[in-house]
């Protein structure tokens, strides 16, 4: 073996091996893999494994992720059907299924992408515009119109982006929805007065509540005390008519006698320090004086 | 001496070709799961362990933590969620009002080789697709709602309706909660909401006042009332008391009177004297004899 032939040799076998080498594909489960002989596609690899092709000036493989991607556009102005702006603020999901269609008109994800955002925002502004904002902002609607208005989307802009592009439109949703700038002020304008309004609601009710219940209260304590006085007076008169029948009853049997006594008590309680009375000599009080029998004077 | 050289060489390559099948050798954690791949193409899912895979370029192997839960949000920006300033996410409600969001989500990966092969960036995928159903939820409601009674349908919708979105994507995520943090007003409203609450706050103290004011007048009225009664009835009892305890006097000394009634006359007349006449001052006048009545009275004031 001269020394050349041994190079030559040596130079084989590596070529040999780096075209074996190349002539091996891994195609991961995460992609598609498009063999090309010369720029032209020959065969996709739609399952994952081991693929064989031509080494690699003759054939070689791109490529294509088929995993579910996810992209935001920017957020873009609309106007509803009723003249109202919409700051829509979106999100597509999206699938690659046909990677050759793919490759021939998109051939990259950005492209994808911006071909994407302009039938996704050509759609959204036609569905937005063909309603009025309360289809999408509304406090009845709960969210079934809002997807509803999405799905309309999706719908119109799904069959296109398959048929010319090869990708899958998997979903396209409302990430937020705000307003422009120059609209903000005048709804927090609105939402304050709102506010002010329900705060003033609520003060005047507890005020008249307030006054209600203190009047209800008020009058009822009247009630209960006028009551009470009559049966308080109720009470007195039946004492004071109890007594003047005792009275009656014991005063009946002497009235003569009564007269006398209570005369006496009357006497008692008239006559003190400051009266002066003048007596007459006679007086029964002196009758026993003169010599004349008590008790027998007056009769 | 050829054969000793290819001893050698042999040796080295037994030697190369066991350290490289040794390399295959795999743990998993008891917290994970590992989805090993060969050529590409998925071949096995193992559990915790010792597992063994061919080397590079044959098979690959992905550890995944599955039962770790782990957390992503809407509205704040680290993926931790430990972030001090949670701002929230901007939404708009049904009645045209803006208010501000933050969500905090909770997941784990229910089945690797999806969350692995099927979706780029499932976990940042949880936040977006998190904020849509937020908004979508968001938008159908009055702010009143969404301010107090609605957080417990907001945070269920969120969570069911992600994870039915996630599910359909094939994202092999499974969400274990999803829970409001915080909803804040931009600061131009912010007072006026307070403002609000403070009316509803004032509100419910004046209703409490009158209350008070009742439970404190009513008892108080009872009780006068009752007392009132209590006295009049008392009243009466004492005025026939009265009257029972005056005639009986009476009625013992009309008894009296009856057996022997001019000695009770005089003797009542003459203690009635005896009890006055004491007190007053006194004229004795002698009519018959018609003389001036002397002063018998003994005071210095008036001579």
């Amino acid at each position: 073996m001269t020394p050349l032939r041994r190079t030559l040799l040596l130079i084989a076998v590596a070529l040999a091996g780096l075209a074996g080498w190349s002539s091996l594909v891994v195609i991961d489960a995460t992609e598609f893999g498009v063999f090309t002989r010369f720029g032209r596609v020959v065969r996709v690899a739609t399952a994952p494994g081991l693929w064989l092709k031509w080494p690699a000036p003759f054939e070689r493989v791109v490529r294509v992720d088929r995993r579910l991607l996810t992209f935001m556009p920017a957020p873009a102005e609309y106007l509803s059907e009723d003249r109202k702006n919409l700051v829509v603020h979106s999100l597509v999901t999206w699938r690659t299924t046909d990677p050759v269609r793919y490759l021939a008109t998109v051939a990259g994800r950005r492209v994808a992408q911006e071909r994407l955002t302009d039938v996704v925002l050509a759609a959204v502004g036609n569905v937005i515009g063909s309603h009025p904002s309360s289809a999408v902002v509304s406090v009845d609607g709960r969210t079934s119109r809002v997807a509803d208005v999405m799905r309309r989307i999706l719908n119109e802009a799904r069959p296109r982006i398959l048929a010319d592009y090869g990708i899958d439109l998997v979903d396209v949703r409302l990430r937020q929805l705000t307003l422009p700038e120059q609209n903000r002020a005048n709804v927090f304008g609105r939402m304050q007065a709102e506010r002010g309004k329900m705060a003033m609601k609520y003060r005047s009710e507890g005020e008249r509540e307030f006054k209600k219940l203190v009047a209800a209260a008020d009058r009822q304590k009247t009630r209960i005390l006028a009551e009470a006085y009559r049966e308080a007076e109720r009470l007195k008169a039946e004492g004071d008519a109890q007594a003047m029948q005792v009275y009656a009853d014991a005063f009946g049997r002497g009235p003569q006698f009564y007269k006398f006594t209570r005369t006496l008590n009357a006497y008692e309680k008239m006559l003190d320090g400051n009266t002066t009375i003048f007596l007459p000599a006679d007086a029964e009080i002196f009758r026993i004086l003169d010599g004349r029998p008590a008790g027998a004077g007056r009769r | 001496m050829i054969g000793r050289r290819l001893t050698w060489v042999l040796t080295a390559v037994v030697l190369a070709v066991a350290g490289c099948l040794a390399t295959g050798i795999f743990t998993v954690a008891a917290d994970e799961q590992a989805v090993v791949r060969r050529f590409g193409r998925v071949t096995a899912r193992v559990g915790p362990g010792i597992h063994y895979r061919l080397p590079w370029p044959v098979d690959r192997v992905d550890v995944l933590k599955t039962t770790t839960v782990m957390k992503t949000g809407v509205g704040f920006q680290l993926p931790d969620g430990e972030a001090a300033s949670v701002s929230g996410m901007e939404l708009l409600t049904g009645d045209t009002n803006i208010i501000s969001i933050a969500v905090a989500i909770q997941f784990v990966i229910a089945n690797p080789a999806a969350y692995l092969f099927e979706v780029e960036a499932p976990a940042a995928l949880i936040g977006r697709v998190a904020e849509s159903v937020l908004t979508e939820t968001v938008i159908g409601m009055p702010v009143d709602e969404v301010l107090t009674t609605g957080r417990p349908a907001i945070q269920e919708r969120v969570k069911a309706g992600t994870q039915a979105i996630l599910d359909r994507y094939m994202s092999g995520i499974q969400l274990t909660s999803a829970s409001i943090m915080t909803i804040t007003l931009d600061s131009a409203v912010a007072h006026a909401f307070q403002d609000v609450a403070s009316a509803g706050a004032d509100r419910e103290n004046k209703i409490n006042e009158a209350r008070t004011y009742a439970n404190n007048v009513l008892p108080k009225a009872r009780g006068e009332a009752q007392s009132m009664v209590l006295a009049a009835q008392s009243y009466r009892e004492q005025r026939v008391a009265e009257a029972v305890g005056n005639t009986s006097r009476f009625l013992e000394l009309l008894a009296e009177y009856r057996k022997a009634p001019d000695i009770t006359r005089s003797r009542l007349y003459l203690e009635a004297m005896e009890k006055i006449l004491p007190k007053v001052k006194k004229y004795v006048v002698d009519t018959e004899q018609g003389r001036q009545p002397v002063n018998l009275r003994l005071n210095p004031a008036r001579p």
